[in-house]
């Protein structure tokens, strides 16, 4: 059985329809990145991943949501958080604002689970480590920079060993050097974590994911591997390319790229590819 | 800069724990409510002098001052010259009730000993301090959270309206003329304030219940304040003076 499993899920909100039958399975240890372009329902998504949604204001219109087999309305909400973490893009919002030290806002969830403190401890020092956040674990998490509030946010999704992490645009409002320490980390998390990373662009999760999706108004119109996706037509339509395709299309336009050549994806891919050109020209 | 009034104290103020330190304001504010005017005057030089001798003693002492004088001018105010028929002229002048003074000390000592007693409970215990012995002693979460959440959100939401304000100057807003001109600002700096917290507010919920806030009556805390020996007795006896204290304030006002 997959971890995760949706059924033609339908979801409409003020007379709008922002997820349209969607239908996907998520294996255990699956890296996913789910794209698309603004408004086209990643958020939403998201929040039904994580078992925000349903809730008692709004509920599927269709379809439904299973994780582990049972719907997460079945799930009691401390079974819930260990199981599924989601991160935003805005991390002032997902702080507690409650604690006063980095330590004790990584703490605070496994402290509401009430774990023994000897585990609550064990937990909050690895994970701290594990985001390199130990220097700044005496620090009041609104007084860090933006990446390194995200960093916190991450780790205290950690802190609750989650089977399932979701991550919905976190880089968005970062620096490249921000957003490279966040996608090393998310690299080189234990691969019996799930992720789904939901973004506009392909650029960083064509790092580490191994499958994507596009999603275009609230439907998923393309699923497979990174090659499949992001070369679909309807991917070259709504997002942004990674900078080798993106050189390689330019190429193309140029007659300088033969046809039936793929587009080189990664920079391993683009020194190929490209030397591979310019072989065949000279 | 932080909102936390909060400065490390050395002292036997700084060791104690924070609940004992909360129950001892608890039972000095309801001392105040019921001891003559004289003791009253005394029990305010004693905390004046208490707070003077803090390691952070001449800030609290401003603080102290900041908060009290514009509340002890209102009231001499008030009770000297308008509450109470005048029966004295002061400089040949002003009209003034002996009794109305007599009242506005009395009111003053308290007002004095009161907030005095508050600004040290506040000066020398951290929040997360009390908020770590609430969860040690299986408060509910619920209601640490509404003491804490102010303190720490306080500063990003002076912060969103500093920054509200200059974009919506950017865009031509006055608010270098008259006070009317600020009053008719006031809509184009609050609603997007609002609208904005209610946005955070909505997030940091459903972030809190993804965290399991709330899931059980109690939570686990790391490195919660130690207690005294003498601590939970000592609680206990300033608990029910406080409540014997309250009752006889409450039999002396409607006596």
């Amino acid at each position: 059985m997959a971890l995760l499993e949706i059924a033609d899920l339908t979801f409409e909100l003020a007379g709008r329809t922002i997820l349209d039958g969607i239908t996907l399975s998520i294996e255990r240890g699956e890296r996913v990145a789910i794209l698309g372009a603004n408004g086209s329902g990643k958020t939403t998504l998201a929040q039904w991943l994580a078992g925000w949604l349903p809730n008692v204001d709004h509920a599927a219109s269709r379809g439904k949501l299973t994780f582990d087999g049972r719907e997460w309305k079945d799930w009691p909400l401390p079974q819930r958080a260990a199981a599924v973490q989601l991160v935003g893009q805005l991390p002032v919002q997902q702080l507690s604002g409650r604690e006063f030290t980095v330590r004790d806002e990584v703490a605070f969830g496994p402290g509401n689970l009430g774990l023994p403190v000897s585990e609550v401890s064990a937990t909050t020092g690895e994970v701290l480590e594990l985001c390199e956040l130990t220097h700044l674990a005496g620090r009041d998490p609104f007084t860090l920079s933006g990446g390194e509030q995200q960093r916190t946010v991450i780790a205290s999704a950690l802190a609750m060993k989650p089977r399932l992490l979701i991550l919905d645009e976190p880089v968005t409002n970062l620096d490249p050097s921000a957003s490279e320490h966040i996608v090393r980390l998310v690299s080189e998390l234990p691969p019996d974590i799930t992720v789904v990373w939901l973004d506009t662009s392909p650029k960083i999760a064509i790092e580490f994911a191994r499958r994507f999706l596009l999603l275009r108004n609230g439907k998923c119109v393309v699923d497979g591997s990174p090659c499949q996706v992001l070369l679909h037509p309807e991917s070259l339509a709504t997002i942004t390319l990674p900078p080798s395709a993106q050189a390689a299309r330019l190429a193309a336009k140029a007659g300088i790229w033969p046809d039936g050549l793929p587009y080189p994806l990664t920079l391993q891919e683009a020194r190929v590819r490209f030397e591979q050109v310019k072989h065949d020209q000279s | 800069m932080s909102s936390l009034l909060y400065r490390t104290e050395k002292g036997w103020l700084g060791r104690e724990h924070p609940l004992t330190k909360l129950c001892l304001v608890l039972w000095a504010v309801s001392l105040i409510l019921i001891v003559p005017w004289q003791a009253a005057a005394v029990l305010a030089a004693l905390v004046t002098a208490l707070g003077a001798t803090l390691d952070s003693g001449i800030s609290w002492l401003k603080r102290w001052l900041l908060a009290l004088t514009p509340l002890a001018i209102s009231l001499f105010i008030i009770h000297v010259c308008f509450l109470h028929p005048p029966d004295l002229l002061w400089f040949g002048l002003i009209p003034v009730s002996r009794r109305g003074l007599l009242e506005s000390v009395s009111l003053i000592a308290r007002v004095a000993f009161a907030l005095g007693v508050f600004l040290l409970f506040l000066t020398v215990t951290h929040p997360s301090a009390l908020l770590k012995a609430l969860d040690a002693k299986k408060v509910p979460p619920g209601l640490s959270y509404v003491l804490a959440s102010p303190l720490l959100l306080l500063d990003l939401f002076a912060e969103r309206a500093r920054s509200i304000q200059a974009a919506q100057q950017t865009r031509g807003l006055s608010l270098a003329q008259s006070v009317l001109s600020r009053l008719l600002a006031l809509p184009a700096l609050l609603v997007p304030l609002v609208t904005l917290g209610l946005m955070d507010n909505h997030s940091r919920s459903a972030a809190l219940t993804g965290r399991a806030f709330r899931a059980f009556p109690y939570r686990t805390v790391l490195s919660p304040p130690p207690d005294q020996p003498h601590g939970p007795i000592l609680r206990r006896i300033l608990l029910a003076a406080t409540v014997l204290q309250g009752g006889l304030a409450t039999w002396l006002y409607w006596k």
